[in-house]
């Protein structure tokens, strides 16, 4: 193949439950980058990243993982795949040792020398058993597992959930550690948006089973902003698409706007308001922005 | 696919399970050892109702108590996403838990049935005219087991095992009790030769058939499931 | 290599504007010599934990500013005409930039703008 196959390519996918569906999930990225993934508990963030390991087929759509279309070619392409999940558990009777040595008798890609790096940074002991691991030494000892066999996609489920912070950041390090080797690519979710903020290239936002947004993580923050307006003589706003949200407190007035560009400021001011301050906002703030704006869109259809 | 971790599979559920595996297999032993200890001491009739209960306990005990550890606990205790993150499919799965399950239990099956049958006619407690009535019972045991097993990969509920396991106990003792009252069964059976007349073979050959039939239906089933975590 | 950039978390501005700032800082007090190679992106995003995408658009905007060069495929530099004061004037750039497009918004014009900076600089 002359040119390289994307680190993740999804067209189309549905899946159905009983009470949750994914509708038309279109998302790729390219190999050497980090896309996140966010949204709110329950939003579908999980079963995505199960259709693309494999774990579970949809409806429809296609999937193809490293130039593997899955789930057809899914030995292939978990070579190639380092797996963490929140809900993943190792054997309790079992040290971390027996599972470094399970990982070494299948995956010839091993690499006892980076294992015993990953060993000492994490603070893991390796004789230890399984189930006199805290939930942080778990993580740790899986996220060795993963990272250990140097596989060329990292697909991590919510892997920071329930971590101090220092754990965390002891994650999140070893994350951005594994991205010196330029085609290394990772998958990750989480409702956790510092450190989606922080890590990821391209941003995927994630609402009720369908992608609200998908785009590189620097226009994705910069397309948003809050205006800080001053309206003393009570005048109506201007009627823009992309205002999101408003929130007023008599004359002060707070409006987050999407799809920002220079020319909304002045919008405010030809309508009569004085402009006080333009923000900048944090994923988080564009995550609940993102979250009121999709309730209320589904309020007001279910109403009509 | 030249490449399968099948080996690997089998191999890590022996290791897990060693202790448990061989604490059965020396439970076993030691109650061969204790029904020929009892031979001679107690009245014949009665140490063959205790000994095909004192042989038949542990290896049916290992049999269900490992297929519940490395089958249902499996998917309860969460080790199942690790496991399905390796380069694995579902069939590749499900022929690793039947190379690690059937082996274990089959080879307990074959030293207790092979004890059962030594006891039983070379002592001799029974009449030759019961080996064939004898065999469809421990072949029965088998065939039982193969379907406890079956559910407990299907559905990887505890809850549905145990209702397999009580389902599958009680249409075998069903089974093997008509079995020992149809008439070319029951007329032999404590004559002097084995008689296998067509009405013995060809149960025997249907046990036989059940058997495959159920180690075909759990790969075919499995193979077929599409969301599997 | 260690860059050990360190960033506060209650720092409001982007994270590229944070990076830029620990870059022209280092350029300012001589740490990183003009014509020097700057590490390359990969490298410092890995080593200081944020994202390849981040760092890449602080390296942009440096080089737009001229305060770094980069040749693609070669990696980037320290712009040779850098020097202290350069540096320092591009900052004094920046704040008037900010100032200017601070006061188009409240409507100020450029000779009110500069009345008030008249009385700054006394």
């Amino acid at each position: 193949m002359s040119t390289t196959p994307a680190a993740v390519q999804c067209e189309g996918i549905c899946k159905r439950y009983p009470h949750f569906q994914l509708q038309d999930v279109d998302l790729s990225f390219d190999q050497g980058t980090v896309m996140g993934l966010v949204g709110p508990n329950g939003a579908g963030k999980s079963t995505i990243l199960r259709i693309i390991m494999g774990l579970v087929g949809p409806d429809s759509g296609r999937v193809e993982v490293l130039g593997h279309s899955m789930p057809t070619d899914q030995i292939a392409a978990k070579y190639e795949i380092g797996f963490v999940a929140e809900d993943m558990r190792l054997y309790e009777s079992e040290t971390i040792a027996f599972h470094m040595e399970f990982m070494k008798s299948i995956f010839s890609s091993w690499d006892d020398d980076y294992a015993a790096t990953l060993l000492r940074r994490l603070d893991l002991i390796k004789d230890q058993r399984v189930r006199g691991l805290s939930h942080g030494q778990r993580v740790k000892a899986i996220l060795l597992l993963a990272l250990a066999h140097r596989p060329n996609l990292l697909v991590f489920d919510e892997p920071t959930t329930g971590l101090d912070p220092a754990v965390r950041k002891e994650v999140l390090d070893e994350m951005m550690n594994a991205l010196e080797d330029e085609t290394r690519s990772i998958l990750f979710s989480s409702h956790n948006t510092l450190d989606v903020e922080q890590i990821s290239d391209y941003i995927t936002f994630i609402y009720a089973g369908r992608i609200v947004e998908s785009r590189d993580k620097e226009t994705f923050l910069d397309s948003w902003r809050r205006l800080r307006l001053t309206n003393a003589n009570n005048r109506p706003l201007p009627e823009l698409p992309n205002i999101r949200e408003v929130q007023q407190s008599g004359s002060l007035y707070a409006v987050t706007v999407n799809d920002y560009n220079d020319a909304i400021p002045g919008e405010f001011i030809c309508a009569g308001l004085s402009l006080d301050d333009v923000e900048a906002l944090t994923l988080e703030e564009i995550f609940l922005s993102n979250v009121h704006h999709a309730k209320r869109a589904a309020r007001e259809e279910f109403a009509s | 696919m030249t490449h399968t971790i099948i080996p690997q599979l089998v191999r890590k559920d022996l290791l897990i399970w060693r202790k448990l595996i061989l604490i059965f297999y020396g439970v076993s032993l030691a109650t061969i050892a204790l029904v020929a200890v009892l031979y001679g001491r107690i009245p014949d009739r009665a140490l063959l109702n205790i000994g095909f209960t004192l042989l038949i306990t542990p290896v049916g005990t290992l049999g269900v108590v490992l297929l519940i550890q490395s089958n249902v606990f499996e998917k309860a205790k969460s080790t199942q996403p690790f496991i399905m993150s390796l380069p694995l499919t579902v069939r590749e799965f499900t022929l690793a838990k039947l190379l690690f399950n059937v082996p274990v239990f089959g080879l307990l099956w074959l030293v207790t049935t092979g004890s059962a049958f030594g006891f039983a006619f070379g002592l001799p407690l029974l009449p030759l005219g019961a080996v064939p009535l004898m065999t469809m019972m421990f072949l029965g045991v088998f065939v039982a087991y193969l379907y406890i097993l079956g559910v407990s990969l299907l559905s990887q509920s505890l809850g549905i095992t145990i209702l397999g396991i009580m389902f599958f106990e009680l249409a075998t003792s069903a089974y093997l009790w008509l079995a020992a009252f149809l008439e070319p069964i029951a007329s032999n059976v404590w004559g002097p030769v084995p008689v296998w007349n067509t009405t013995a073979i060809g149960i025997v050959t249907m046990q036989v058939l059940l058997a495959a039939a159920a180690l075909v239906g759990i790969l075919a089933v499995q193979s077929k499931k599409r969301d599997f975590i | 290599m260690n860059w050990n950039f360190v960033f506060s978390k209650r720092d409001k501005r982007p994270m590229y504007q944070q990076i830029m700032e620990q870059i022209v800082q280092r350029i300012a007090v001589g740490d990183w010599l003009p014509n020097a190679a700057l590490p390359s992106i990969r490298q410092l995003a890995t080593e200081i934990k944020v994202s390849v995408i981040t760092v890449k658009r602080a390296y942009l905007e440096l080089e737009r500013e001229g305060v770094i060069v980069t040749q693609q495929g070669k990696g980037s530099w320290v712009s040779g005409e850098m020097d202290q004061q350069t540096l320092q004037r591009e900052e004094l750039t920046r704040h008037l930039e900010r100032a200017g497009k601070l006061a188009k918004s409240l409507g100020i014009s450029a000779d009110e703008l500069l009345d008030l900076l008249k009385i700054h600089t006394q």
